[in-house]
């Protein structure tokens, strides 16, 4: 620790002499922590503030009031629905495109950023074609008595869509960067596709599939535009929270909002928590190779 | 166990990596597939391991077809270039990991892998290393714990691909005399891909030499070291100098030199090439007849335990001639002088490449 100390310090030293005037460091940086106060930490802290702005005991009942209940309900159903589906999806996906070759692969790693390039707006507008009254499929759905737009099935695909790429993204470079190499050692000596699997594939990815599942929840959990389509803003039955909390800001009750708010304001707190472990863990199980590449 | 390669060709897009291969190691021998980049000896040994599908052709593993069988079912034991350790288990868990992932009623107890791990570690010598996380082994180290950890499944087959390419040249040396005492030992049928001629020279009892998809020669060490069937093994397998001339009926001229060459009894003032190692040249200062060539000294370098001389023939071309140290002190050779240099042993190829 000492040596890696001092040799740090040397290196500093020795860097001084390709590195950029005191000054121009000195700028660069207060203009990077000036830009990240000003638009992240100041409107963080404001949530909170707004929030706690008549006390801790208006806060709680604002969280308590039931159509809030009902918003947080429901989200966290969409989230239990989504995030899984993704995860097979993406783990699937992943696992295909980074282990094997085939034919149009690159269309499908295409296909799979299409949510991040659509408007959130537009993936909703997408079901409501398909599925609403005036849809393709709309007049057969009503006559089976099926309703998806407008309830909680349309919620939940429209959040899958928006969702999709956040597990696959994250594995298919985690996962082309370490080879097959491993896999096929595991074929040579017996272990079938399964076994490889999960005790070869999976250790190897399991930080990488966490960061991946935290951000599919928390986009999950805070998509507005695509939910807002196909939501119908139903009080107490189709609201998740991120609607919730513009119905309360629309009605003037801003205290409420702001506290409805700080739930979504609190679970990117935590995201990014365990995005920073998750990340972490990433970089030491590539630095821990099995190989010298 | 042994292995036939029958008729095998194997295309990747529109390259062509195998070209109707057709090989047999017989069982208990040790064969390196010897090759530049590009010449596809790892295709075929993937092959044969199953983790590759060829295009056409037939693998045979005792007589028996298992061109289609899959890898699990094939009982070889591979060995990666890198190693390939299962970077989340311990030098144990690798090793023990072919036992433990057997179906249940065909693996061993807990106990019988310890033993069996334990033995394994014995063998590579690193038992007290048992614990270790891959990451925490020198490189030599780990691809000692992939060969056990290979060996443990007891293997019909062990295939190796540049088993030793990653390792610095000492720990290669080393490493490679312990497989040759290995196989000694245990005598399961082994191939191994290198590029490096003197491993296959050093270490397998018999040499396919491989080019562009084809076998270019088979042979053991010395037939193909002494006897290059096509100019290819002949460059590939040490230092060579190339003299350009022609061959009529019998007789070989080049580079102001005549040589007798029987085997050319028909040919008509072909053109013909001279292959000569750069060891088989003596340096005179005088000489007596004519199989010595006039040259002139350009350089002399020492390359350990050779001297390197670097001679421009009368005509302008350059040749290599390594001599042996004592050799080298007592001519004491400087730049700018006159010498002869006679090739003690050329050999003539048309270029048709036929013999």
């Amino acid at each position: 620790m000492n040596v890696a100390a001092s040799l740090n310090r040397k290196n500093g030293k020795n860097g001084s002499n390709v590195s950029e005037p005191v000054w121009v460091r000195v700028l660069l940086t207060s203009v990077a922590l000036g830009f990240i106060a000003l638009f992240l930490l100041l409107p963080l802290g404001a949530v909170f503030v707004q929030a706690l702005e008549k006390g801790w005991d208006a806060y709680l009942a604002a969280l308590k009031e039931p159509d809030t209940l009902s918003a947080i309900r429901l989200t966290v159903i969409t989230a239990a629905l989504c995030v899984p589906v993704n995860l097979l999806f993406g783990i699937i996906a992943a696992w295909g495109i980074a282990k094997f070759s085939f034919p149009g692969k690159s269309l499908l790693i295409t296909l799979i950023d299409l949510p991040f390039s659509v408007s959130p707006v537009v993936s909703g507008l997408i079901y409501v074609l398909i599925f609403g009254l005036q849809g393709c499929l709309g007049p057969w759905l009503q006559a089976h008595d099926i309703k998806i737009i407008f309830a909680i099935p349309g919620i939940v695909l429209a959040t899958i869509f928006v969702t999709f790429p956040f597990v696959a993204r994250e594995l298919i470079p985690l996962m082309e960067s370490q080879g097959r190499d491993e896999e096929e050692a595991a074929l040579t000596l017996g272990a079938g596709g399964l076994q490889t699997f999960f005790r070869v594939t999976f250790p190897n990815i399991k930080w990488g599939i966490l960061y991946g599942v935290i951000l599919c929840n928390a986009r999950a959990m805070g998509e507005f535009g695509a939910v807002s389509v196909v939501s119908g803003h139903v009080r107490g039955a189709t609201n998740t929270i991120p609607l919730q909390v513009e119905i309360l800001y629309n009605e003037y009750s801003y205290a409420a909002a702001f506290a409805v708010a700080s739930l979504l304001a609190l679970l990117a707190l935590v995201t990014l928590a365990v995005k920073t472990v998750a990340e972490w863990k990433i970089h030491q199980t590539l630095a821990t190779p099995g190989s010298e590449r | 166990m042994s292995i036939d390669i029958v008729g095998i060709t194997k295309n990747f897009g529109s390259f062509t990596a195998l070209d109707q291969v057709s090989l047999s190691v017989p069982s208990g021998e040790l064969v390196a597939l010897l090759g530049p980049s590009g010449s596809g000896k790892t295709s075929l040994l993937r092959i044969i391991a199953g983790l590759e599908t060829p295009d056409s052709g037939h693998v045979l593993f005792n007589g028996e077809e298992a061109t289609n069988r899959q890898v699990q079912e094939r009982k070889v034991g591979f060995v990666f270039q890198h190693y390939a350790l299962f970077r989340h288990m311990t030098v144990y868990d690798n090793i023990a990991f072919g036992l433990t992932v057997k179906p249940k009623k065909i693996r061993p107890t807990k106990l019988d892998i310890r033993d069996k791990v334990f033995t394994l570690l014995k063998l590579i010598q690193l038992e007290q290393l048992a614990d270790r996380y891959p990451a925490q082994l020198s490189g030599g180290q780990r691809q000692r714990v992939a060969l056990a950890r290979a060996l443990a499944v007891e293997p019909q087959v062990l295939l190796l691909d540049e088993p030793f390419g990653a390792l610095d040249a000492k720990v290669r040396l080393e490493l490679r005399r312990w497989l040759r005492r290995l196989h000694d030992e245990i005598h399961v049928t082994s191939v191994f891909v290198t590029h490096d001629q003197e491993e296959a020279l050093e270490v397998a009892d018999r040499i396919v030499v491989m080019n562009q998809g084809r076998i270019e020669q088979q042979g053991t060490p010395s037939e193909v070291y002494d006897h290059p069937a096509t100019p290819f093994v002949f460059d590939f397998l040490g230092n060579v100098n190339l003299f350009q001339g022609r061959v009529h009926e019998g007789k070989a001229r080049m580079a102001g030199l005549e040589l007798a060459s029987p085997e050319f009894a028909t040919a008509h003032n072909a053109p013909a090439l001279g292959y000569v190692r750069s060891h088989d040249i003596e340096i005179e200062r005088e000489t007596l007849d004519l199989g010595a060539l006039e040259a002139e000294v350009r350089y002399v370098l020492s390359v350990g335990p050779l001297v390197r001389v670097n001679l421009a023939l009368v005509d302008g071309n350059g040749i290599e001639v390594d001599l042996a140290r004592d050799v080298a002190d007592r001519l004491r050779l400087s730049v700018g002088e006159k010498v002869f240099a006679r090739p003690r042993k050329i050999r003539v190829f048309t270029e048709d490449y036929q013999i």
